[in-house]
């Protein structure tokens, strides 16, 4: 086992208590934030080395982010560590009864290639805030980026509680034999099952932020303009290598009409007549994801795009029309920038095309009419929903961010993090006087007993409920 | 199998078909269990005497389960949302259908196995286990007191509780103390002869009454230690001296065997604490605070009562589950609610007021980035 020795040192200093002190965490947190601030150079040439990840989006999503959760945290964590009292029955008026926050123990967080800092480094603001230890396990693929961390983020941590091991699936697979407190992944829900396999021997809880494809339904009635806007961004952003990007289209044939124009002129506008040549649209992590979606793109007809270039591993904005739910582009997570459109006849159809399939990490609805976001709000079920946008949800620290079935189970950002990484242990602290106020428990029972017993432990239905 | 999916397909399309979803629905179901316990009592009542000699019952918790039991009382063929199956073999087959959630309480070497099975449709799960909860008695404390809800918690259903305090941790000077209370306090619960007394129960079958029994081996009995394998009757037990790495020390004890062990200091209780599994419950008794507090602050369990055992349990506003081995997740009160809900993040926004969207829309550059 040869991780057995890190993860034993990372246990002993665990066991020490050092992580516990608010002030140490503070200080731990702080150091995450000078590592953004001056490596943040750093950070975008890893990230455009990796995946052509232009500047801004860089800045936007592995900084800025960053810092935002960074900073709710430290603003926050006083309150979040405090006990949190409770109430009280009738017996136990003069006892103490508190909700205690305690940390895990030592946690192992495994991170995707897509927003190779933004993904470990968030859910590790949580892990420390909450009092662990952690080993930081970044993607393999995103290599430049996975050296970065290897390399520099031991000079901001404290090396005897946090840990960066890279490798691939071997190292990976032998990392997981061993016993952590709580595993954090982010990946694919193949690999989902695998960790949590793994994790089952050892009774290890778990986070896993995975994928699917995420609908986008864009009604009859709305704003094409805008619409096309935010569904180009959402979907182009890091040239679509975002688990919440949206993946598909779901809209009438006439809406698909009028959205076409619209959508290549969204295209234009953002990256420019010619996309390759734009600073602001990304390319494709690595040879074979080229190669997988580039396959992806005999489905159905190109209406927009289409342009591959295997050196550059480009591909340009796409979208796809005529799309039949065979094909194989219907037929698992897009993750690259392609939009295929698959034409319903109403929003029921959309529904129910939705509800047949596999539950998503996001559903996204555009309509005017805020009755029909609604609909497909109610009628549906995803990790989470946003109307008449994309991917902004994730952007709240307030809204907790996780999947549902295959997407996923657990969520985080904000103080879902610090939650995430806490063991939430019911306490009670009694008083060794008032032995008298125990007698209806004791043996020997009788009815009069369990006369008392009921009235002062009873909670009684209050009235009528007020419906909401 | 086939009746199995059959089961579960029904409850699919029941949920989705959306009827399970208004309140009305789920008020009316609620108050239908209620009438079920109310209704059932006498019938439930029989069953756990006769499973377990169980007597009392407080109306408002419903009691566990008990595998056959329980379907007979639930009448004709289960409604399509909610369904009941026997038997334990069909539990493997049961688990590899689909679920979207799963609440399973039993022991960690089950656990693992609902875990793994769940793991194959990545559903979430909750998992109550158990563990062996410590109950350390400080030498200053009010050792009656102590003793007599000391003895409550851990005789009471015969020992087969997964918050039961399982084992002692005390000074070696006040241990015969602590024997001689819970003497006392056992003759005052369960009279003079206690196999006769109406309120103590029995081990649920043979083969843990055997495991337990194995237990008491090489042990000095300070108290009890009779048996009756006709009736599965253990007499309550206390074990004194007893080693850490003897079988007793090894597993949970889930019977109404005491073992103590004897330490120095809370420092060393502390650290006996930590060495092992993360228990579900863990006690402590003592008049000083602080003591309290740091054995509360230097350990980990699933919950804590202090100068008392079990009661944690019974206050729906605190979240009751296990952590590492002893259990994921929690339940009670509202957290019961939340362990089978999906937090939904939504987000609505105005299709209008597309400015404010354009500062992070391409061609990007770094100034307007600072805006």
């Amino acid at each position: 086992n040869p991780y057995a020795g890190l993860v034993s040192h990372l246990r002993a200093s665990w066991l020490s208590g050092k992580t516990r002190p608010m002030e140490y965490r503070i200080a731990q947190l702080e150091a995450l934030g000078r590592f953004l601030d001056e490596k943040k150079q750093e950070i975008l040439e890893a990230t455009e080395l990796d995946m052509g990840k232009p500047s801004f989006e860089a800045f936007f999503s592995e900084i800025l982010l960053c810092k935002n959760e960074l900073n709710v945290t430290l603003n926050n964590l006083c309150h979040w560590m405090k006990d949190e009292y409770v109430d009280k029955n009738l017996v136990m008026q003069l006892d103490s009864a508190f909700i205690r926050k305690d940390p895990y123990g030592v946690v192992l967080i495994i991170a995707p290639w897509n927003y190779p800092i933004h993904l470990f480094l968030v859910p590790l603001i949580g892990a420390i805030a909450a009092g662990n230890c952690a080993i930081i396990k970044p993607s393999e693929i995103s290599k430049n980026t996975e050296r970065l961390v290897a390399e520099t983020l031991s000079c901001y941590l404290d090396n005897d509680c946090f840990a960066v091991v890279t490798g691939g699936v071997p190292e990976t697979t032998r990392l997981l034999e061993n016993k952590f407190d709580y595993i954090f992944f982010t990946g694919t829900p193949p690999v989902g099952r695998i960790v949590m396999t793994a994790a089952a021997k050892h009774l290890t809880p778990v986070t896993l932020e995975l994928g699917g494809k995420n609908p986008c339904y864009v009604s009859d009635t709305c704003d094409v303009t805008n619409v096309a806007r935010r569904v180009v961004w959402g979907r182009f952003f890091n040239a679509g290598q975002t688990c919440i990007a949206p993946d598909y289209l779901l809209c009438t044939v006439e809406m698909q009409d009028k959205l076409m124009p619209a959508l290549r002129e969204a295209i234009t506008e953002f990256f420019g007549p010619n996309p390759r040549e734009s600073p602001d649209f990304g390319r494709i992590v690595s040879d074979k994801q080229f190669r997988r979606i580039r396959a992806l793109m005999s489905s159905g007809r190109v209406a927009i795009g289409g342009q591959t270039d295997e050196a550059e591993r480009y591909i340009a904005p796409t979208v796809l029309v005529d799309v039949q739910l065979s094909d194989p582009i219907m037929q698992e997570e897009i993750f690259g920038p392609i939009l295929p459109i698959v034409v319903i006849a109403n929003m029921d159809e959309a529904i129910d095309f939705i509800n047949a399939r596999p539950r998503p990490l996001a559903i996204y609805a555009f309509s005017c009419d805020s009755k029909v976001v609604n609909q497909v709000l109610e009628r549906t079920s995803s990790g989470g929903f946003c109307g008449n946008d994309t991917l902004m949800h994730l952007t709240l620290t307030s809204l907790p961010f996780g999947g549902i079935g295959n997407s996923g189970l657990g969520k985080y950002h904000g103080k879902f993090t610090f939650d995430t990484f806490s063991h939430h242990r019911g306490c009670l602290h009694r008083n060794m006087g008032l032995e008298t106020l125990n007698t209806p428990r004791y043996p020997p029972y009788t009815q009069q007993k369990l006369g008392l017993l009921t009235t002062t432990f009873e909670v009684k239905r209050r009235g009528t409920c007020t419906l909401l | 199998t086939e009746r199995m999916q059959q089961i579960v397909g029904r409850a699919r399309a029941a949920f989705n078909s959306g009827r399970s979803r208004p309140l009305e629905f789920r008020i009316q179901q609620l108050k239908a269990l209620e009438r079920m316990v109310q209704e059932k009592e006498k019938d439930i009542l029989a069953a756990l005497k006769a499973d377990l000699n169980k007597v009392c019952v407080v109306r408002g918790s419903l009691p566990v389960a008990v595998h056959g039991r329980w379907v007979t009382l639930s009448k004709g063929r289960p409604r399509a949302a909610f369904a009941v199956t026997d038997g334990f073999c069909r539990t493997t087959e049961l688990l590899t259908q689909r679920f979207d959630h799963i609440l399973y309480t039993g022991n960690s070497a089950v656990g693992k196995i609902v875990m793994a099975a769940a793991a194959k449709h990545l559903t979430p799960v909750t998992l109550e286990l158990g563990g062996k909860s410590p109950c350390y008695i400080d030498k200053d404390c009010d050792l009656a007191v102590a003793c007599r809800r000391i003895t409550w918690g851990k005789y009471m259903n015969c020992g087969q509780t997964c918050i039961a305090p399982d084992y002692i941790l005390c000074d070696p000077s006040i241990q015969s103390k602590v024997v001689e209370n819970i003497k006392a306090t056992l003759k005052e619960f369960y009279g003079e002869d206690v196999k006769s007394s109406p309120d103590y129960g029995r081990i649920v079958n043979k083969r843990h009454f055997k495991r337990i029994l194995g237990l008491l081996e090489g042990q000095k009995i300070a108290l009890g230690g009779e048996t009756d394998e006709d009736s599965c009757f253990i007499a309550p037990t206390i074990l004194t001296d007893v080693s850490p790495e003897s079988k007793v020390m090894e597993e949970e004890i889930f019977g109404p065997v005491l073992p103590i062990v004897t330490v120095k200091s809370v420092e060393e209780a502390i650290e006996f604490i930590n060495l092992r599994e993360k228990p579900l419950a863990l006690y402590v008794f003592s008049n000083n605070k602080q003591l309290i507090r740091r054995v509360i602050s230097e350990t980990s369990s699933g919950g804590v009562t202090a100068n008392d055992v079990i009661m944690h349990s019974v206050l729906p506003d605190l979240p009751f589950g296990g952590v590492g081995h002893s259990g994921m997740g929690a339940y009670h009160g509202r957290f019961s609610f939340e362990t089978f809900s999906h937090r939904r993040a939504c987000l609505v926004k105005d299709l209008k007021l597309e400015a404010v969207n354009k500062l992070r829309y391409p061609p990007g550059s770094m100034e307007m980035v600072h805006l």
